[in-house]
């Protein structure tokens, strides 16, 4: 039943893939189509989204014990931290991008619920992903935990599969705009930015948690011997995928350094654009603001 | 021999490292304790080549010896250089539209570093318009995120901005000091003419200045305790520290305080002490128009002032005392034979 489904969907998107190439017939040829990495391996920008679709359909069932698993639940810290930072008040519409299982949106919420709403605003967060896979799973988990619309009297949580570097919604339509551990995934990371800019409201905040580069030459050496000789064993006992915890692996250490990011981002239009490095910059937040 | 061999090596060094007056006071010291002994014993030439050496030495030592006069002229140049470097930058509009036309290789880096600064002075706009608007609401939410995000959706900003505030209400207490301290700044200027008038009393110029500075924080009075406890936390400590300071050493300046010596540190920490010291009292003071701070200060001020005429009278007694010290350590010295050959 699930192969079928999962035949499904990779035949619907093989077909979106030949009548776009359909469309534009110059790039059909491999010749003058660009290639980008996935991983450390080289492979055409067409092919990538492909890829990265796969890994995470293989992975979204086990996606959260093998979070646990991976960081020791320092993950949970991280995210946290990340809350903290974006400090959300009541009112506020938020965009969470690569939002898959709900991790971020979850907590956007119990934050909420801890702060006084004397002026009963409206807040709002639409969780949204590339992979209706995880989506799914968020959906799955939010339900357990009991976010739904009866239970959340001044919020409201929206589902959405969406592709980051073509956004859906209007411009204008958010305050913040989330993503976490999912744009070194993306094929085009300044069209990410573009389109975050893009939907952004006039002093609305761009946030960005992701995997990045430590300064220590000793603790990078540390963390490449665990990223490359325990996770991709650990992601084989546990899930059963070698391959994709490999990807995982590879893809943190083709993303640019902190402070090329933070370029790209004030390219993408941005202001105020700040990092902070957490657990020595195995993990960095980025933030911008639509100024 | 070989000490003396050292000793030439060592003066070779110093030449290069350390600057010249220093050199020659470092080496009349060694001359004078280490090699009074050696020196006996040298070969007429290297005597001749030694003395050579520490003349130049000391005679440029004597030059770096100023009169008053010429630190008077050296005092002029240097506030007559300030005041070129006012009015340069007094001028920024013109000369940036002149450099906008003049378009090459070099105007590029120039054209990117004054995009950035442009960048930097809209945000550094908005920031402080936040924060003014966040003022109004600091009676009713105290110095904190709530009163700026009240502010940010004043300005017509979403709550959110408040990101650019990592401080907190830290933020606002450090805008509402800066502003305070700088509309003091522009008073004094006006009263002393920039500088250039002298101030008949300058005790009093002090104490009215501090009173100044004191009654700006009425309007938020009941809420000062909150942002005296944000000043003193650790993470704030360094630009709070660095605006008091700023503060106190403008309101010496143009109270007339032009001192080269240690007076200078001790005038401006005593007025910064005195000043906290007042803030303190003002806060639990009830009086109408805070008549009893204002009498507190003034006691202050006269101690201050006596505290200083008293060290000043001790000086001389404080030189005997490390004099006669100084001779019951060498007297011990010498009785116990461990002060051979020096004097």
């Amino acid at each position: 039943m699930q192969n079928t489904r999962k035949l499904a969907n990779l035949a619907r998107l093989l077909l979106r893939r030949t009548s776009a190439t359909a469309a534009n017939p110059t790039t059909a040829t491999s010749g003058t189509e660009q290639t980008t990495h996935f991983g450390y391996q080289t492979v055409k920008e067409s092919e990538k989204e492909l890829k990265v679709h796969e890994v995470f359909e293989q992975v979204a069932q086990s996606y959260d014990l093998m979070n646990d698993a991976m960081s020791m639940g320092i993950h949970r810290v991280w995210k946290d931290i990340f809350i903290e930072r974006l400090g959300p008040e009541h009112g506020m519409r938020l965009l969470d991008m690569a939002g898959g299982t709900g991790d971020i949106s979850f907590r956007y919420l119990k934050y909420l619920a801890k702060q006084p709403n004397t002026k009963q605003r409206e807040s709002h967060v639409t969780v949204s992903d590339i992979n209706q896979h995880m989506l799914n799973v968020g959906k799955e988990r939010a339900r357990q935990l009991g976010l739904t619309a009866e239970r959340l009297p001044n919020a409201s949580i929206d589902w959405q599969c969406a592709d980051a570097e073509k956004l859906p919604f209007k411009s204008d339509s958010f305050t913040a705009y989330t993503i976490a551990f999912g744009i070194r995934n993306c094929t085009h990371v300044d069209k990410v930015l573009s389109e975050a800019y893009r939907v952004l409201q006039p002093g609305g905040r761009f946030m960005c948690l992701e995997f990045s580069h430590l300064n220590n030459e000793t603790l990078q050496w540390l963390y490449d011997q665990y990223s490359f000789q325990v996770i991709p064993p650990m992601g084989q006992l546990l899930a059963g995928q070698w391959h994709a915890y490999q990807y995982l692996v590879e893809s943190i250490r083709r993303f640019p350094r902190q402070e090329q990011f933070k370029s790209m981002i004030e390219q993408a239009g941005f202001a105020h654009v700040t990092y902070e490095n957490l657990t020595f910059g195995v993990v960095s937040i980025h933030s911008g603001f639509k100024l | 021999m070989a000490n003396v061999r050292c000793l030439q090596k060592v003066i070779r060094i110093q030449k290069f490292v350390l600057p010249l007056n220093a050199q020659g006071c470092w080496l009349a010291a060694t001359c004078s304790s280490g090699t009074a002994a050696t020196f006996h014993t040298l070969h007429q030439q290297q005597q001749q080549e030694l003395r050579s050496k520490l003349k130049p030495a000391c005679s440029l030592r004597r030059s770096y010896a100023k009169d008053s006069d010429k630190l008077e002229e050296f005092r002029a140049r240097e506030e007559q250089r300030e005041r070129e470097r006012d009015a340069a930058e007094q001028k920024p509009g013109t000369q940036s539209g002149a450099d906008g036309g003049t378009a090459g290789s070099g105007g590029d880096q120039g054209k990117q570093s004054a995009e950035q600064a442009a960048k930097q002075a809209k945000v550094d706009g908005i920031r402080s318009r936040i924060l003014d608007a966040a003022m109004l609401h600091v009676p009713q939410h105290g110095w904190s995120k709530q009163a700026i995000v009240q502010g940010a959706e004043e300005c017509g900003l979403p709550s959110v901005v408040h990101g650019m505030f990592p401080e907190g209400g830290f933020a606002l207490v450090s805008h509402f000091n800066g502003k305070c301290n700088a509309e003091l700044v522009q008073c004094l200027q006006k009263q002393t003419d920039n500088g250039q008038k002298e101030v008949s009393d300058p005790l009093d110029f002090l104490v009215q200045a501090v009173r100044q500075r004191l009654e700006m924080i009425e309007p938020y009075k009941s809420q000062w305790p909150q942002a005296m406890a944000l000043i003193a936390q650790p993470q704030n400590a360094s630009t709070a520290l660095a605006q008091v300071l700023t503060l106190v050493d403008d309101i010496c300046y143009y109270s007339g305080d032009r001192s080269v010596d240690f007076g200078w540190y001790t005038r401006r920490i005593g007025l910064a002490t005195i000043m906290k010291m007042t803030e303190l009292y003002m806060l639990q003071d009830t009086s109408p128009g805070h008549a009893q701070t204002w009498e507190f200060l003034k006691n202050r001020m006269d101690e201050a002032v006596q505290l200083q005429m008293a060290l000043a009278q001790t000086e001389g007694m404080t030189h005997t005392f490390q004099r006669s010290f100084n001779s019951a350590f060498i007297t011990a010295r010498n009785i116990l034979g461990l002060g051979y050959g020096r004097h």
